[in-house]
Protein backbone atom coordinates (compact mmCIF):
# COMPACT_ATOMS: atom_id res chain seq x y z
CA UNK A 1 0.00 0.00 0.00
CA UNK A 2 1.76 3.07 1.06
CA UNK A 3 4.71 1.59 0.33
CA UNK A 4 3.91 0.90 -2.86
CA UNK A 5 3.79 4.57 -3.29
CA UNK A 6 7.18 4.23 -5.12
CA UNK A 7 9.04 6.80 -2.86
CA UNK A 8 12.34 6.27 -2.65
CA UNK A 9 15.20 7.86 -1.32
CA UNK A 10 16.46 9.69 -4.51
CA UNK A 11 13.12 11.09 -5.27
CA UNK A 12 12.71 13.93 -2.96
CA UNK A 13 10.42 16.37 -5.45
CA UNK A 14 7.12 15.56 -3.28
CA UNK A 15 6.15 18.45 -0.93
CA UNK A 16 6.74 18.28 3.18
CA UNK A 17 4.03 15.62 3.99
CA UNK A 18 3.28 14.19 0.75
CA UNK A 19 0.12 16.35 -0.21
CA UNK A 20 0.75 19.14 -2.35
CA UNK A 21 0.07 22.42 -0.76
CA UNK A 22 -2.97 23.51 -2.55
CA UNK A 23 -4.50 20.33 -1.23
CA UNK A 24 -3.63 20.76 2.29
CA UNK A 25 -5.41 24.23 1.96
CA UNK A 26 -8.35 22.39 1.17
CA UNK A 27 -8.42 19.66 3.55
CA UNK A 28 -7.82 22.49 6.11
CA UNK A 29 -10.62 24.56 4.78
CA UNK A 30 -12.79 21.68 5.41
CA UNK A 31 -11.26 20.99 9.03
CA UNK A 32 -12.02 24.95 10.34
CA UNK A 33 -15.91 24.39 8.63
CA UNK A 34 -15.68 21.15 10.81
CA UNK A 35 -14.58 22.94 13.60
CA UNK A 36 -16.90 25.53 13.42
CA UNK A 37 -20.01 23.59 13.30
CA UNK A 38 -19.46 20.41 15.55
CA UNK A 39 -20.66 17.13 14.39
CA UNK A 40 -21.79 18.32 10.68
CA UNK A 41 -20.22 16.89 8.16
CA UNK A 42 -18.15 18.91 5.63
CA UNK A 43 -17.67 17.86 1.91
CA UNK A 44 -14.04 18.16 0.99
CA UNK A 45 -12.11 18.15 -2.72
CA UNK A 46 -13.58 16.99 -5.81
CA UNK A 47 -9.84 16.49 -6.87
CA UNK A 48 -8.48 12.62 -6.34
CA UNK A 49 -6.01 12.53 -3.45
CA UNK A 50 -2.66 11.00 -4.95
CA UNK A 51 -2.75 7.88 -2.08
CA UNK A 52 -4.45 4.28 -2.45
CA UNK A 53 -7.87 4.49 -1.11
CA UNK A 54 -8.74 2.25 1.76
CA UNK A 55 -6.38 1.90 4.85
CA UNK A 56 -7.09 5.01 6.28
CA UNK A 57 -6.61 7.84 3.45
CA UNK A 58 -9.04 9.86 5.41
CA UNK A 59 -7.35 9.68 9.01
CA UNK A 60 -4.03 10.29 6.26
CA UNK A 61 -4.94 13.00 4.22
CA UNK A 62 -5.82 15.23 8.14
CA UNK A 63 -2.88 14.19 9.29
CA UNK A 64 -1.22 15.45 6.17
CA UNK A 65 -2.51 18.77 6.20
CA UNK A 66 -1.97 19.55 9.59
CA UNK A 67 0.90 18.13 10.30
CA UNK A 68 4.05 20.82 11.46
CA UNK A 69 7.66 20.17 11.90
CA UNK A 70 7.71 20.38 15.68
CA UNK A 71 4.64 17.68 15.86
CA UNK A 72 5.40 14.43 17.23
CA UNK A 73 3.28 11.42 15.82
CA UNK A 74 1.64 8.38 17.22
CA UNK A 75 -0.02 6.42 15.04
CA UNK A 76 -2.85 3.46 16.49
CA UNK A 77 -4.81 0.48 14.87
CA UNK A 78 -7.20 -1.61 16.78
CA UNK A 79 -5.73 0.42 19.98
CA UNK A 80 -1.70 -1.15 18.72
CA UNK A 81 1.29 0.62 17.83
CA UNK A 82 2.86 -2.03 16.19
CA UNK A 83 0.22 -3.98 13.53
CA UNK A 84 1.03 -3.06 10.10
CA UNK A 85 -1.16 -0.46 9.03
CA UNK A 86 -0.05 1.64 11.96
CA UNK A 87 3.91 0.92 11.57
CA UNK A 88 3.29 1.33 7.75
CA UNK A 89 1.42 4.65 8.36
CA UNK A 90 4.17 6.03 10.96
CA UNK A 91 6.94 4.95 8.64
CA UNK A 92 5.36 6.91 5.85
CA UNK A 93 5.07 9.99 7.40
CA UNK A 94 8.75 9.96 8.92
CA UNK A 95 9.80 9.83 5.56
CA UNK A 96 7.82 12.74 4.24
CA UNK A 97 8.25 15.09 7.22
CA UNK A 98 11.12 14.10 8.84
CA UNK A 99 9.61 14.27 12.03
CA UNK A 100 9.74 12.26 15.12
CA UNK A 101 7.31 9.38 16.34
CA UNK A 102 6.15 8.01 19.16
CA UNK A 103 4.26 5.13 20.51
CA UNK A 104 3.94 7.18 24.43
CA UNK A 105 -0.03 8.24 24.33
CA UNK A 106 1.68 11.54 26.73
CA UNK A 107 4.12 12.60 24.38
CA UNK A 108 2.35 12.26 20.99
CA UNK A 109 0.80 16.12 19.62
CA UNK A 110 -0.64 14.10 16.85
CA UNK A 111 -2.40 11.06 17.57
CA UNK A 112 -4.15 8.97 14.30
CA UNK A 113 -6.25 6.22 15.30
CA UNK A 114 -7.98 3.39 14.03
CA UNK A 115 -10.83 2.07 16.22
CA UNK A 116 -9.87 2.87 19.52
CA UNK A 117 -9.29 6.20 21.75
CA UNK A 118 -6.66 6.17 24.22
CA UNK A 119 -7.17 5.01 27.38
CA UNK A 120 -5.01 8.11 28.86
CA UNK A 121 -6.91 11.39 29.24
CA UNK A 122 -5.76 13.38 26.37
CA UNK A 123 -4.22 17.15 26.80
CA UNK A 124 -4.94 20.42 25.33
CA UNK A 125 -2.09 20.84 23.03
CA UNK A 126 -2.84 17.01 21.55
CA UNK A 127 -5.08 16.22 18.48
CA UNK A 128 -7.09 13.06 17.63
CA UNK A 129 -7.33 12.36 14.37
CA UNK A 130 -9.89 9.09 13.77
CA UNK A 131 -10.09 7.20 10.46
CA UNK A 132 -13.62 6.94 9.29
CA UNK A 133 -14.79 4.52 6.77
CA UNK A 134 -18.64 5.96 7.02
CA UNK A 135 -19.09 9.04 8.65
CA UNK A 136 -23.17 9.31 7.49
CA UNK A 137 -24.85 7.07 10.97
CA UNK A 138 -28.08 6.79 9.37
CA UNK A 139 -26.89 5.32 6.04
CA UNK A 140 -27.83 2.19 6.74
CA UNK A 141 -31.48 3.09 7.49
CA UNK A 142 -32.33 5.31 4.57
CA UNK A 143 -29.74 5.31 1.41
CA UNK A 144 -30.83 8.50 -0.33
CA UNK A 145 -27.74 11.12 0.65
CA UNK A 146 -29.66 13.51 -0.18
CA UNK A 147 -32.80 12.21 2.33
CA UNK A 148 -29.90 12.04 4.88
CA UNK A 149 -28.75 15.68 4.31
CA UNK A 150 -32.63 16.85 5.06
CA UNK A 151 -33.16 14.74 8.08
CA UNK A 152 -29.57 16.61 9.69
CA UNK A 153 -30.87 19.87 8.58
CA UNK A 154 -33.75 19.24 10.59
CA UNK A 155 -32.85 17.70 13.11
CA UNK A 156 -35.16 14.92 12.74
CA UNK A 157 -33.71 11.98 14.62
CA UNK A 158 -36.50 9.57 15.44
CA UNK A 159 -35.21 7.26 13.05
CA UNK A 160 -32.06 6.63 15.20
CA UNK A 161 -33.92 6.62 17.96
CA UNK A 162 -36.47 3.80 16.29
CA UNK A 163 -33.50 1.44 15.26
CA UNK A 164 -32.30 1.40 19.39
CA UNK A 165 -35.82 1.45 20.17
CA UNK A 166 -36.26 -2.47 18.04
CA UNK A 167 -32.74 -3.47 19.28
CA UNK A 168 -34.62 -3.51 22.84
CA UNK A 169 -37.76 -4.89 21.64
CA UNK A 170 -35.76 -7.74 19.95
CA UNK A 171 -32.63 -8.28 22.66
CA UNK A 172 -33.60 -6.43 25.91
CA UNK A 173 -30.58 -3.89 25.26
CA UNK A 174 -29.18 -2.09 22.39
CA UNK A 175 -26.96 -3.80 20.31
CA UNK A 176 -24.80 -2.09 19.03
CA UNK A 177 -21.09 -2.54 20.38
CA UNK A 178 -19.18 0.10 17.55
CA UNK A 179 -19.89 2.97 15.76
CA UNK A 180 -22.76 4.05 18.40
CA UNK A 181 -24.62 6.85 17.52
CA UNK A 182 -23.87 10.47 19.11
CA UNK A 183 -25.48 13.65 19.63
CA UNK A 184 -22.98 16.54 19.53
CA UNK A 185 -23.15 19.63 21.21
CA UNK A 186 -27.07 18.97 20.98
CA UNK A 187 -27.42 19.39 17.22
CA UNK A 188 -25.80 17.06 14.76
CA UNK A 189 -26.27 13.19 15.17
CA UNK A 190 -23.04 11.45 13.96
CA UNK A 191 -20.63 8.48 13.94
CA UNK A 192 -17.82 8.33 16.13
CA UNK A 193 -15.96 5.90 13.68
CA UNK A 194 -15.87 2.48 14.61
CA UNK A 195 -14.46 2.85 17.76
CA UNK A 196 -16.14 0.38 20.99
CA UNK A 197 -19.03 2.03 22.54
CA UNK A 198 -16.75 1.71 25.31
CA UNK A 199 -14.83 4.76 24.11
CA UNK A 200 -17.67 7.04 23.71
CA UNK A 201 -17.83 8.54 26.98
CA UNK A 202 -14.02 10.04 26.60
CA UNK A 203 -15.68 12.03 23.34
CA UNK A 204 -17.41 14.20 26.14
CA UNK A 205 -16.00 17.06 26.84
CA UNK A 206 -12.48 15.79 26.20
CA UNK A 207 -9.57 18.51 26.29
CA UNK A 208 -8.41 17.62 22.68
CA UNK A 209 -9.88 18.64 19.34
CA UNK A 210 -11.05 15.03 17.64
CA UNK A 211 -11.49 15.19 13.71
CA UNK A 212 -13.06 12.32 11.91
CA UNK A 213 -11.65 12.21 8.43
CA UNK A 214 -13.37 9.64 5.78
CA UNK A 215 -11.32 9.08 2.63
CA UNK A 216 -13.67 6.96 0.19
CA UNK A 217 -16.91 9.45 1.35
CA UNK A 218 -14.65 12.64 1.16
CA UNK A 219 -16.13 14.05 4.44
CA UNK A 220 -14.68 15.41 7.80
CA UNK A 221 -16.19 16.10 11.09
CA UNK A 222 -14.77 17.37 14.15
CA UNK A 223 -15.52 17.49 17.89
CA UNK A 224 -13.96 20.48 19.25
CA UNK A 225 -12.17 20.62 22.70
CA UNK A 226 -15.07 20.63 25.39
CA UNK A 227 -17.81 19.82 23.38
CA UNK A 228 -20.82 17.93 24.83
CA UNK A 229 -21.29 14.50 23.42
CA UNK A 230 -24.11 12.01 24.35
CA UNK A 231 -24.38 8.91 23.53
CA UNK A 232 -27.98 8.16 22.35
CA UNK A 233 -30.43 6.33 24.64
CA UNK A 234 -33.57 6.01 26.48
CA UNK A 235 -34.06 7.63 29.74
CA UNK A 236 -35.07 3.94 30.94
CA UNK A 237 -32.40 1.96 29.16
CA UNK A 238 -29.42 4.68 29.87
CA UNK A 239 -26.33 4.46 27.39
CA UNK A 240 -23.95 1.90 29.05
CA UNK A 241 -20.31 0.84 28.40
CA UNK A 242 -18.61 -2.58 27.69
CA UNK A 243 -17.70 -3.92 31.52
CA UNK A 244 -15.34 -7.12 31.85
CA UNK A 245 -15.43 -9.49 34.90
CA UNK A 246 -11.56 -9.59 34.51
CA UNK A 247 -8.59 -7.85 34.71
CA UNK A 248 -6.02 -7.02 32.35
CA UNK A 249 -3.77 -9.47 32.99
CA UNK A 250 -0.37 -8.01 31.78
CA UNK A 251 -0.62 -4.80 34.20
CA UNK A 252 -3.72 -5.58 36.13
CA UNK A 253 -5.74 -2.43 34.54
CA UNK A 254 -9.62 -3.37 35.59
CA UNK A 255 -11.13 -0.11 33.84
CA UNK A 256 -9.87 -0.53 30.38
CA UNK A 257 -10.82 -1.72 26.96
CA UNK A 258 -9.73 -5.42 27.26
CA UNK A 259 -9.02 -7.91 24.39
CA UNK A 260 -9.50 -11.63 24.31
CA UNK A 261 -6.48 -13.21 23.25
CA UNK A 262 -5.67 -16.78 22.20
CA UNK A 263 -2.92 -18.23 24.63
CA UNK A 264 -2.29 -21.74 22.75
CA UNK A 265 -4.22 -24.21 20.43
CA UNK A 266 -5.86 -25.54 23.49
CA UNK A 267 -8.18 -22.66 24.00
CA UNK A 268 -6.56 -20.92 26.81
CA UNK A 269 -7.45 -17.42 26.59
CA UNK A 270 -5.78 -14.19 28.39
CA UNK A 271 -7.81 -10.51 28.30
CA UNK A 272 -5.21 -7.70 28.11
CA UNK A 273 -5.86 -4.37 27.18
CA UNK A 274 -6.12 -3.37 23.78
CA UNK A 275 -4.22 0.11 24.16
CA UNK A 276 -0.79 -1.12 24.36
CA UNK A 277 0.77 1.96 25.16
CA UNK A 278 -1.25 2.37 28.14
CA UNK A 279 -0.65 -0.95 29.44
CA UNK A 280 3.25 -1.07 28.93
CA UNK A 281 3.58 2.78 30.82
CA UNK A 282 1.44 0.97 33.39
CA UNK A 283 4.07 -1.73 33.84
CA UNK A 284 6.65 1.24 33.58
CA UNK A 285 5.12 2.65 36.65
CA UNK A 286 4.52 -0.68 38.50
CA UNK A 287 7.94 -1.84 38.22
CA UNK A 288 9.55 1.75 39.43
CA UNK A 289 7.27 2.04 42.55
CA UNK B 1 -70.49 19.87 13.57
CA UNK B 2 -71.19 23.45 15.21
CA UNK B 3 -70.55 26.59 13.43
CA UNK B 4 -69.25 28.05 16.66
CA UNK B 5 -66.02 25.59 16.51
CA UNK B 6 -62.52 26.73 16.06
CA UNK B 7 -61.56 27.00 12.10
CA UNK B 8 -58.41 24.42 11.33
CA UNK B 9 -57.43 24.54 8.24
CA UNK B 10 -58.47 27.09 5.38
CA UNK B 11 -57.64 27.41 2.29
CA UNK B 12 -57.69 30.21 -0.55
CA UNK B 13 -57.81 30.82 -3.99
CA UNK B 14 -55.20 28.24 -4.49
CA UNK B 15 -53.86 26.99 -7.86
CA UNK B 16 -51.28 24.53 -9.10
CA UNK B 17 -50.46 23.49 -12.52
CA UNK B 18 -47.64 21.08 -13.99
CA UNK B 19 -46.42 22.75 -17.18
CA UNK B 20 -49.31 23.77 -19.15
CA UNK B 21 -51.72 21.44 -16.98
CA UNK B 22 -53.50 23.21 -14.32
CA UNK B 23 -54.14 20.82 -11.61
CA UNK B 24 -55.81 22.98 -9.12
CA UNK B 25 -57.74 26.09 -9.86
CA UNK B 26 -58.99 28.50 -7.42
CA UNK B 27 -59.64 26.33 -4.83
CA UNK B 28 -61.09 28.52 -1.30
CA UNK B 29 -63.01 26.53 1.18
CA UNK B 30 -62.57 26.13 5.17
CA UNK B 31 -62.41 22.97 7.55
CA UNK B 32 -64.09 23.37 11.46
CA UNK B 33 -62.37 21.24 14.24
CA UNK B 34 -64.95 18.22 14.21
CA UNK B 35 -65.55 18.36 10.77
CA UNK B 36 -64.65 15.61 7.84
CA UNK B 37 -64.58 17.40 4.14
CA UNK B 38 -65.07 15.18 1.41
CA UNK B 39 -63.99 15.86 -1.86
CA UNK B 40 -64.79 13.48 -4.99
CA UNK B 41 -64.31 13.86 -8.97
CA UNK B 42 -63.01 11.39 -11.45
CA UNK B 43 -59.25 10.28 -12.19
CA UNK B 44 -57.38 13.04 -12.55
CA UNK B 45 -59.69 16.09 -11.46
CA UNK B 46 -56.48 16.93 -8.74
CA UNK B 47 -58.06 15.48 -5.97
CA UNK B 48 -54.64 14.26 -4.23
CA UNK B 49 -52.76 17.07 -5.84
CA UNK B 50 -54.69 19.32 -3.79
CA UNK B 51 -53.96 17.09 -0.75
CA UNK B 52 -50.54 17.27 -1.58
CA UNK B 53 -50.33 21.08 -1.14
CA UNK B 54 -51.99 20.65 2.16
CA UNK B 55 -49.87 18.01 3.48
CA UNK B 56 -46.55 20.39 2.55
CA UNK B 57 -45.37 18.44 0.31
CA UNK B 58 -46.15 20.11 -3.12
CA UNK B 59 -46.28 24.15 -3.02
CA UNK B 60 -49.41 25.72 -4.85
CA UNK B 61 -47.87 28.43 -7.65
CA UNK B 62 -50.75 30.83 -5.73
CA UNK B 63 -53.24 30.80 -3.17
CA UNK B 64 -52.53 30.34 0.75
CA UNK B 65 -53.17 27.26 2.99
CA UNK B 66 -53.24 28.32 6.91
CA UNK B 67 -53.48 25.80 9.34
CA UNK B 68 -54.46 26.42 13.07
CA UNK B 69 -51.78 25.17 15.51
CA UNK B 70 -52.68 25.00 18.58
CA UNK B 71 -54.95 28.36 18.55
CA UNK B 72 -52.10 29.89 16.05
CA UNK B 73 -53.02 30.72 12.77
CA UNK B 74 -49.84 29.19 10.72
CA UNK B 75 -49.79 30.02 6.45
CA UNK B 76 -48.00 27.12 5.43
CA UNK B 77 -46.27 28.20 2.28
CA UNK B 78 -45.36 31.04 4.13
CA UNK B 79 -42.71 29.88 5.76
CA UNK B 80 -39.27 28.53 5.35
CA UNK B 81 -38.98 24.87 4.67
CA UNK B 82 -36.98 23.81 8.10
CA UNK B 83 -39.82 25.93 10.19
CA UNK B 84 -42.15 24.14 8.01
CA UNK B 85 -41.08 20.52 8.80
CA UNK B 86 -41.04 21.37 12.07
CA UNK B 87 -44.28 22.18 12.39
CA UNK B 88 -45.54 19.64 9.80
CA UNK B 89 -45.44 16.65 12.53
CA UNK B 90 -47.80 18.56 14.92
CA UNK B 91 -49.92 20.41 12.19
CA UNK B 92 -51.47 17.46 10.77
CA UNK B 93 -50.55 14.09 8.99
CA UNK B 94 -51.83 12.05 6.07
CA UNK B 95 -52.94 8.99 5.44
CA UNK B 96 -51.78 7.31 2.31
CA UNK B 97 -53.75 4.74 0.35
CA UNK B 98 -50.74 2.39 0.05
CA UNK B 99 -49.65 1.47 3.97
CA UNK B 100 -46.09 0.74 2.56
CA UNK B 101 -45.73 4.76 1.83
CA UNK B 102 -46.71 5.41 5.42
CA UNK B 103 -45.00 2.44 7.11
CA UNK B 104 -41.58 1.41 7.47
CA UNK B 105 -41.99 -2.32 6.72
CA UNK B 106 -38.33 -3.26 8.00
CA UNK B 107 -39.68 -1.86 11.42
CA UNK B 108 -41.91 -3.66 13.64
CA UNK B 109 -45.30 -2.29 14.79
CA UNK B 110 -44.44 -1.04 17.86
CA UNK B 111 -41.48 0.94 15.95
CA UNK B 112 -43.72 2.62 13.46
CA UNK B 113 -46.50 3.71 16.01
CA UNK B 114 -43.51 4.68 18.30
CA UNK B 115 -41.34 7.00 16.00
CA UNK B 116 -43.17 9.82 15.45
CA UNK B 117 -43.07 10.19 19.32
CA UNK B 118 -39.51 9.64 18.98
CA UNK B 119 -39.30 12.36 16.75
CA UNK B 120 -41.28 14.61 18.82
CA UNK B 121 -38.64 13.75 21.81
CA UNK B 122 -40.28 11.23 23.71
CA UNK B 123 -37.43 9.28 25.43
CA UNK B 124 -38.84 6.90 27.32
CA UNK B 125 -39.20 3.44 26.09
CA UNK B 126 -41.18 1.98 28.69
CA UNK B 127 -44.00 4.83 27.63
CA UNK B 128 -43.37 4.27 24.41
CA UNK B 129 -44.60 0.46 24.59
CA UNK B 130 -47.54 1.25 26.45
CA UNK B 131 -48.95 4.11 23.76
CA UNK B 132 -48.01 1.48 20.93
CA UNK B 133 -49.87 -1.55 22.89
CA UNK B 134 -52.88 1.11 23.36
CA UNK B 135 -52.85 1.91 20.01
CA UNK B 136 -52.69 -1.47 18.49
CA UNK B 137 -56.01 -2.28 20.86
CA UNK B 138 -57.67 1.09 19.65
CA UNK B 139 -57.35 -0.04 15.63
CA UNK B 140 -57.99 -3.28 16.68
CA UNK B 141 -54.96 -5.46 15.86
CA UNK B 142 -54.00 -7.79 18.44
CA UNK B 143 -51.48 -6.06 20.75
CA UNK B 144 -49.77 -9.60 20.82
CA UNK B 145 -48.13 -8.34 16.98
CA UNK B 146 -46.65 -5.51 18.82
CA UNK B 147 -43.22 -6.65 17.72
CA UNK B 148 -43.99 -8.22 14.50
CA UNK B 149 -43.31 -6.89 10.94
CA UNK B 150 -45.83 -4.80 8.91
CA UNK B 151 -44.52 -7.45 6.01
CA UNK B 152 -46.72 -9.88 8.02
CA UNK B 153 -49.69 -8.27 7.83
CA UNK B 154 -52.87 -8.37 5.91
CA UNK B 155 -53.90 -5.28 3.75
CA UNK B 156 -56.34 -4.22 5.94
CA UNK B 157 -53.89 -4.78 9.16
CA UNK B 158 -51.47 -2.68 7.34
CA UNK B 159 -53.54 0.03 6.91
CA UNK B 160 -55.14 -0.10 10.33
CA UNK B 161 -51.43 -0.04 11.52
CA UNK B 162 -50.32 2.85 9.56
CA UNK B 163 -54.13 4.90 11.08
CA UNK B 164 -51.93 4.46 14.47
CA UNK B 165 -49.28 5.82 13.18
CA UNK B 166 -50.70 8.86 11.84
CA UNK B 167 -53.35 9.62 15.00
CA UNK B 168 -49.92 8.90 17.71
CA UNK B 169 -49.49 12.62 17.88
CA UNK B 170 -52.45 13.64 17.86
CA UNK B 171 -52.65 15.56 14.83
CA UNK B 172 -56.30 18.17 14.89
CA UNK B 173 -55.96 17.54 11.22
CA UNK B 174 -55.64 14.37 9.17
CA UNK B 175 -55.44 14.01 5.39
CA UNK B 176 -56.34 10.88 4.00
CA UNK B 177 -55.97 10.05 0.35
CA UNK B 178 -58.28 7.01 -0.49
CA UNK B 179 -57.97 5.18 2.86
CA UNK B 180 -60.23 2.33 1.76
CA UNK B 181 -58.89 1.70 -2.00
CA UNK B 182 -57.60 -1.19 -2.54
CA UNK B 183 -59.25 -3.52 0.02
CA UNK B 184 -62.09 -5.65 -0.42
CA UNK B 185 -65.51 -4.77 0.72
CA UNK B 186 -65.45 -6.57 3.99
CA UNK B 187 -62.36 -5.59 4.81
CA UNK B 188 -63.12 -2.04 3.67
CA UNK B 189 -66.54 -1.98 5.73
CA UNK B 190 -64.46 -2.38 9.04
CA UNK B 191 -61.85 0.20 8.52
CA UNK B 192 -64.59 2.94 7.81
CA UNK B 193 -66.40 2.07 11.05
CA UNK B 194 -63.09 2.72 12.54
CA UNK B 195 -62.08 5.92 10.85
CA UNK B 196 -65.41 6.97 12.02
CA UNK B 197 -65.35 6.17 15.59
CA UNK B 198 -61.75 7.65 15.39
CA UNK B 199 -63.03 10.47 13.84
CA UNK B 200 -65.62 11.20 16.72
CA UNK B 201 -63.23 10.32 19.59
CA UNK B 202 -60.66 12.31 18.52
CA UNK B 203 -62.89 15.22 17.19
CA UNK B 204 -60.41 15.09 14.29
CA UNK B 205 -61.05 17.74 11.29
CA UNK B 206 -60.28 15.42 7.98
CA UNK B 207 -59.84 15.86 4.35
CA UNK B 208 -61.17 12.30 2.72
CA UNK B 209 -60.16 12.37 -0.87
CA UNK B 210 -62.16 9.06 -2.47
CA UNK B 211 -63.55 7.60 -5.71
CA UNK B 212 -66.40 6.00 -3.46
CA UNK B 213 -69.43 7.77 -3.44
CA UNK B 214 -70.64 5.21 -0.83
CA UNK B 215 -67.42 6.06 1.59
CA UNK B 216 -67.82 9.56 1.20
CA UNK B 217 -71.47 9.62 2.50
CA UNK B 218 -70.31 7.73 5.53
CA UNK B 219 -67.80 9.70 6.79
CA UNK B 220 -68.58 13.18 5.51
CA UNK B 221 -70.19 15.63 6.90
CA UNK B 222 -69.39 17.94 3.72
CA UNK B 223 -68.54 17.13 0.42
CA UNK B 224 -66.76 19.08 -2.15
CA UNK B 225 -66.95 17.69 -5.99
CA UNK B 226 -64.00 18.57 -8.41
CA UNK B 227 -63.88 18.55 -11.86
CA UNK B 228 -60.78 19.32 -14.09
CA UNK B 229 -58.98 21.21 -11.16
CA UNK B 230 -61.99 23.28 -10.18
CA UNK B 231 -64.50 23.02 -7.40
CA UNK B 232 -68.03 22.44 -8.95
CA UNK B 233 -70.20 22.14 -6.29
CA UNK B 234 -70.15 21.94 -2.50
CA UNK B 235 -72.58 21.56 0.51
CA UNK B 236 -73.45 19.21 3.31
CA UNK B 237 -73.49 15.29 1.88
CA UNK B 238 -76.82 14.57 1.79
CA UNK B 239 -78.06 17.37 0.05
CA UNK B 240 -75.15 16.96 -2.84
CA UNK B 241 -75.52 13.57 -2.86
CA UNK B 242 -79.61 13.66 -2.73
CA UNK B 243 -79.85 17.10 -4.70
CA UNK B 244 -77.51 17.66 -6.57
CA UNK B 245 -77.30 21.04 -8.87
CA UNK B 246 -74.61 21.14 -11.29
CA UNK B 247 -75.32 18.37 -14.43
CA UNK B 248 -72.05 16.88 -13.79
CA UNK B 249 -72.56 15.97 -10.28
CA UNK B 250 -75.76 14.45 -11.19
CA UNK B 251 -74.07 12.24 -13.39
CA UNK B 252 -71.66 11.08 -10.98
CA UNK B 253 -74.09 10.15 -8.66
CA UNK B 254 -76.25 8.54 -10.70
CA UNK B 255 -73.64 6.95 -12.27
CA UNK B 256 -72.09 6.04 -9.22
CA UNK B 257 -74.43 5.30 -6.80
CA UNK B 258 -77.16 3.41 -8.81
CA UNK B 259 -74.11 0.30 -8.42
N1 LIG C 1 -46.12 15.25 -10.31
C1 LIG C 1 -46.90 15.51 -11.39
N2 LIG C 1 -46.33 15.92 -12.52
C2 LIG C 1 -47.08 16.18 -13.62
N3 LIG C 1 -48.41 16.04 -13.64
C3 LIG C 1 -49.04 15.63 -12.55
C4 LIG C 1 -48.31 15.32 -11.36
N4 LIG C 1 -49.19 14.91 -10.41
C5 LIG C 1 -50.40 14.97 -10.99
N5 LIG C 1 -50.32 15.39 -12.26
C6 LIG C 1 -51.45 15.60 -13.17
O1 LIG C 1 -52.36 16.48 -12.55
C7 LIG C 1 -53.70 16.07 -12.79
C8 LIG C 1 -54.39 15.83 -11.46
O2 LIG C 1 -53.82 14.69 -10.86
P1 LIG C 1 -54.26 14.14 -9.45
O3 LIG C 1 -53.34 13.04 -9.09
O4 LIG C 1 -54.35 15.27 -8.51
O5 LIG C 1 -55.69 13.59 -9.76
P2 LIG C 1 -56.69 12.75 -8.83
O6 LIG C 1 -57.96 13.51 -8.82
O7 LIG C 1 -56.06 12.46 -7.54
O8 LIG C 1 -56.86 11.43 -9.68
P3 LIG C 1 -57.08 9.91 -9.16
O9 LIG C 1 -58.51 9.82 -8.78
O10 LIG C 1 -56.78 9.09 -10.36
O11 LIG C 1 -56.14 9.66 -8.03
C9 LIG C 1 -53.61 14.83 -13.65
O12 LIG C 1 -53.77 15.21 -15.00
C10 LIG C 1 -52.22 14.32 -13.42
O13 LIG C 1 -51.73 13.63 -14.54
MG1 LIG D 1 -55.42 10.63 -6.53
ZN1 LIG E 1 -2.98 -3.79 30.65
Amino acid sequence: MLDDLGLDAAQEDYSFAFLDEQTKRMVRRAILKAVAIPGYQVPFGDREVPLPPGWGTGGIQVTASIIGRSDRLKVIDQGADDTTNAVSIRRFFKRVTGISTTESTGEATIIQSRHRIPERLLEDAQILIMQTPQPEPMRRLINSEEQARKLHAFARYGLMQVRLYEDIARFGHVAVSHDYPVRVHRRYLSSPSPIPRFDNPKLHRNRALIIFGAGRERRIHAIPPFTEVRSLDFEDYPFEVQKWEQCCALCGSDNSYLDEVLLDDKGSIQFICSDTSYCNDRRVESRRR
Amino acid sequence: MTPISEEILQVEDLNKSFGRLAACRDISFSLHRGEVLGIVGESGSGKSTLLKCLAGMHAPDRGSVTISVSGDRRSLWNMDEAEREQLLPSMLSLIHQNPRDGLRLDVSAGGNISEPLMTSGERHYGSLRSVALDWLRNVEIDPGRIDDLPKTFSGGMQQRLQIARSLVTHPQLVLMDEPTGGLDVSVQAKLLDLLRRLVREFNLAAVLVTHDLGVARLLSDRLMVMQAGRVIETGLTDRVLEDPRQAYTQLLVSSVLQV
